[in-house]
């Protein structure tokens, strides 16, 4: 029991390290001075008035959230149909094409990135939303592979094999059958795929235009090239949105173990 | 090996790579269509013909910050509304240049650069300039420095310091930059990916070398110089960040670009500058090489030499202007950062020598941004 | 929480694939491979392809031959760089791991609904942008920062290099990296029957001698699935050295983008991309060996 307890508070402590430096960046999107000192001189709404009157941070929102939009739709159908696959396929190179599937996690963003800036610049795909959506589905392809994979794990085949016998194509046991087992799966992958656009940084930076450039790359644009805490604000909104998909991720998860418990 | 399947299923991923190979290699840029030479009659600075560019597209790339802020709104946006081109801002890259230049692919029109990018890459890597486009009669004086620029705007490295730190016995000397008993606290230098001669020079001058007679074998003695204040230096790898350490007292001086300490003294903190061996610096406009329009390129930049633009760049960014008939409204304390008003005691590079030895340069850079 | 949960049914399931009697019993099939041919049509061409592109540069640029690569390995920049690079990330995996432990065990014997709730603290962080953290941090552990300014008025020490320094640096990184360390942990050990420990001192042997000799050797799976994600992901960090690093704590993405954006070396720049490359696909190899059976992704048992 002391174990326990003494387990709890450092896991407090550890809770705290990861959450709460973190939130340093809420007093300082209210600050009224310009700088980015803490603790904040004094209460303000002036950096996000900046924010929701200045075109082009609007712009890179709209641009983040309709990427991320279309990430998360073209990362979740070819994820669901490269997991079923994989999970009906036998043979010797499986194993090896799961980690190809899976490789774009842990190569170094930036080799990827200077790559996809010479490959992008060729075919006249960089700053266009084709582009971002193409390499954004890179990096949340994996995690969608790995969301849908463990939902079908759960599944059992012979559901499949009778809706077969009863007469249903393919499709229809794959929509009536399939799909709502594995939903769960395919909600958080999904959640997962927006987020990882949403977020995503270094591959950005590379393959924006001024045509078409997300959030985050103004962000960072911002805190490299000018003191401006508008970028704070930003930092909130950015925050407050990624946090509310991911909760909403977790609780399609729970429900989820609820079915299957 | 022994499995026929996996045996077929390299092959799969061979032909995938293939592939990509191919698609790698044999993508050319997309084929521009020939520009239509339009007549602008002879070039004024400051003017451009209504409507001539409709339907042009042009993308200015520099820096960020006010600085490239302050020259949209003084010159590329009125430039744009004039003569019916779209202006656009990006974020300048010299690898991303290189990229474009290479492929044949220039999505740039106009960049800034400094005058030994200009000086090492004109015909590789910019476009000469044709200065019958541009009027650059009323340019300084001894700031072309070679065929691919014409000023972007005049500035300077310089040291700016805490006043609330030194109170009555602020520093007066470059030496005194590098004396940490009688000036304690810590530095902030230039420590950025882009390499920069002139803080290798000012560290020489700080030792009475005459610039214009230096040596490879000094590059090192430069740096050595830093690295001898040992934890009193700090770097800074962006403008913004130079400007941050010195707003938050992280560092009680700094060589930075005068607009940066002119930023952090205008976001009220006690940043005043020091003017004894500071660093002459001009920018370029430059452009980039293959440029897909270069008559409108050109355009643009003699629209921006205008007086008008000039003055309003100057009171927007601090930044001195290229214009000598420009007539910037400045306050008392814009007027304190103004590199114009003390072009006696600056350096100007010594741009051939390094130029000559970027090689050596590079390398000693690359060790000191580095730490080793 | 998806990958932890998820995790133990694929453990437990994994012996269906091998299954020689379902094998024979399935006809030989070619639709479902239709099925792979978006995905990887995707990941060659945006993700291989790009790297072949990085690979013939580095080759090619100026000139073709090895001379970038002779340039990488006789420059001592690169290596010290590089040894560098190694350390931090090692440093960062030694701190998660003994973070991320004890951690993983209190998930393990708490109730569902706490385990829920650990799980969700260990998940949010990781949906906040590297950059906005990382911004929060650069606001704290500045010598003007809160923190030294605490530290100077209660203990009348500092200000403390907590910024510009190793310690910085890994602070920055294991906090981003810790998830990845908690997770696989904790399904590793979650599948350790608790039985273990009471049958073990019920057999003489003290708590302590217990966990090195039961437990531990039991979560050796997790731990080594969690330490080569974190190892790996570290040696490509890029932010966070750079701006919670001085220059004496850069590491092989920033030389990387130095010689490129720079310098304009594209050659020297894609050799340095391909050594990380391969230095990360060395990690995996001599880690595979080592330990069969784990695999990088969290539970991924083969």
């Amino acid at each position: 029991m002391t174990l326990k307890r003494a387990l709890g508070a450092l896991a407090a402590l550890i809770i705290l390290w990861l959450l709460l430096p973190t939130l340093v960046i809420i007093p300082m999107s209210f600050n009224s001075a310009a700088s980015f000192n803490f603790p904040p001189q004094g209460f303000s709404l002036q950096w996000y008035e900046n924010f929701f009157t200045d075109p082009a941070w609007l712009r890179a929102l709209g641009s983040s959230l309709q990427v991320a939009l279309v990430t998360m739709v073209v990362a979740t159908s070819v994820g669901i149909m490269a997991a079923i696959g994989l999970s009906k396929v036998r043979f010797r190179g499986k194993a090896l094409l799961e980690s190809y599937f899976l490789t774009p996690l842990i190569v170094p963003g930036i080799v990827i990135a200077i790559g996809l800036y010479s490959l992008f610049l060729r075919f006249n795909l960089l700053g266009t939303l084709p582009g971002f959506v193409l390499a954004h589905t890179v990096v949340a392809l994996p995690l969608v592979i790995i969301n849908v994979t463990a939902s079908l794990q759960g599944v059992d085949p012979r559901l499949e094999q009778a809706s077969a016998t009863l007469g249903a194509g393919r499709l229809r046991t794959f929509f009536s059958i399939t799909l709502p087992l594995i939903m769960p799966g395919v909600t958080a992958g999904a959640l997962f795929a927006f987020v990882t656009s949403f977020d995503e940084i270094i591959l950005s930076l590379f393959i924006q235009s001024p045509q078409l450039q997300t959030l985050p790359v103004k962000i960072y644009n911002s805190v490299t090239q000018a003191s401006d805490p508008t970028v704070a604000a930003v930092a909130v909104i950015a925050m407050f949105t990624s946090v509310l998909v991911m909760l909403t991720a977790q609780f399609a998860t729970r429900k989820r173990k609820r079915v299957s418990a | 090996m022994r499995n026929p399947k996996f045996k077929r299923q390299l092959g799969a991923l061979a032909l995938g790579g293939v592939v990509t190979l191919l698609i790698a290699g044999c993508a050319g840029g997309g084929a521009a269509a020939p520009v239509v030479e339009r007549d602008l009659g002879t070039p004024v600075a400051g003017v451009v013909p209504e409507g001539v560019f409709d339907g042009v597209t042009l993308t200015y790339a520099a820096s960020g910050g006010i600085f490239q802020d302050g020259q949209r709104d003084a010159a590329w946006d009125p430039f744009a509304k004039i003569s019916g081109a779209t202006f656009l801002q990006d974020a300048f890259d010299a690898g991303k240049l290189k990229a474009m230049v290479d492929s044949g692919n220039v999505t740039w029109d106009v960049t800034n650069a400094t005058q030994f990018d200009t000086a090492r890459g004109c015909g590789t890597l910019y476009e000469e300039y044709d200065y019958s486009q541009v009027d650059i009669s009323k340019v300084p004086e001894g700031t072309i420095t070679d065929k691919c620029m014409v000023p972007n705007i005049l500035y300077g490295l310089v040291v700016a310091y805490n006043t609330d730190a030194f109170g009555d016995n602020p520093p007066t000397s470059a030496a005194d930059f590098f004396d940490t008993e009688k000036f304690p606290g810590k530095r902030t230098v230039s420590q950025s990916p882009y390499v920069d001669p002139q803080t290798v020079e000012f560290a020489l001058a700080a030792d009475g070398k005459d610039i214009n007679d230096v040596k490879v074998s000094d590059i090192e003695t430069a740096f050595d110089k830093y690295r001898a204040l040992g934890d009193d230096v700090i770097g800074w790898t962006s403008g913004a960040q130079a400007q941050q350490q010195l707003e938050s007292g992280e560092a009680v001086m700094g060589l930075v670009w005068s607009g940066r300490g002119y930023g952090a003294a205008a976001a009220g903190a006690p940043i005043a500058p020091m003017w004894d061996e500071w660093m002459i610096m001009v920018d370029s406009t430059a452009i980039p090489k293959g440029v897909k329009d270069p008559q409108a390129a050109f355009a643009a930049v003699n629209f921006y030499l205008g007086a008008d633009q000039q003055s309003r760049m100057t009171e927007l960014t601090s930044y001195g202007p290229v214009n000598v008939d420009a007539t910037p409204k400045v306050d008392a304390l814009l007027n304190t950062w103004l590199t114009t008003e003390h072009l006696k005691s600056g350096h100007a590079p010594n741009i051939d020598f390094w130029v000559e030895n970027y090689d050596a340069l590079s390398a000693a850079w690359a060790g000191w941004v580095t730490g080793s | 929480m998806v990958h932890a949960t998820s995790t133990h049914n694929r453990g437990k399931r994994s012996g269906d694939g091998g299954d020689p009697a379902r094998l024979a019993r399935e006809p030989k099939n070619w639709r479902p491979f239709l099925l792979l041919i978006p995905a990887f049509v995707i990941v060659s061409f945006f993700f291989l392809a790009p790297l072949v592109d990085v690979f013939i540069r580095s080759i090619s640029d100026p000139v073709l031959g090895i001379q970038n690569y002779v340039w990488l390995f006789t420059t001592p920049t690169n290596m010290v760089v590089a040894l560098r690079t190694f350390g931090t990330s090692f440093l960062v995996t030694i701190v998660c791991l003994l973070i991320a432990y004890p951690y993983a065990y209190l998930m393990t014997i708490v109730s569902d609904r706490t385990r829920n709730m650990l799980q969700l603290f260990i998940m949010l962080p990781l949906w906040t942008s590297i950059l906005v953290r990382t911004l929060a941090w650069l606001v704290l552990l500045q010598d003007t920062g809160p923190i030294n300014g605490l530290l100077q008025s209660l203990f009348g020490i500092g200000p403390l290099p907590l910024i510009r320094s190793t310690f910085g640096v890994a602070l920055g990184m294991s906090q981003v990296l810790l998830p990845f360390m908690v997770l696989p942990i904790y399904s590793a050990l979650a599948k350790i029957d608790k039985r273990l420990l009471p049958a073990a001192a019920n057999l003489g042997a003290r708590p302590v001698t217990a966990f090195f000799t039961v437990y531990l050797p039991l979560s050796r799976p997790g731990i080594f699935a969690g330490s080569v994600t974190v190892f790996i992901l570290g040696l490509g960090f890029y932010i966070i050295p750079a701006l919670l690093g001085s220059s004496k704590e850069i590491m092989m993405s920033a030389l990387m983008y130095q010689q490129i954006s720079g310098f304009l070396m594209w050659g020297q720049g894609t050799a340095l991309g391909i050594f990380m490359l391969t230095a990360t696909i060395v990690v995996l190899v001599l880690v595979g060996r080592l330990a069969k059976g784990t695999s990088l992704f969290a539970g991924r048992v083969k």
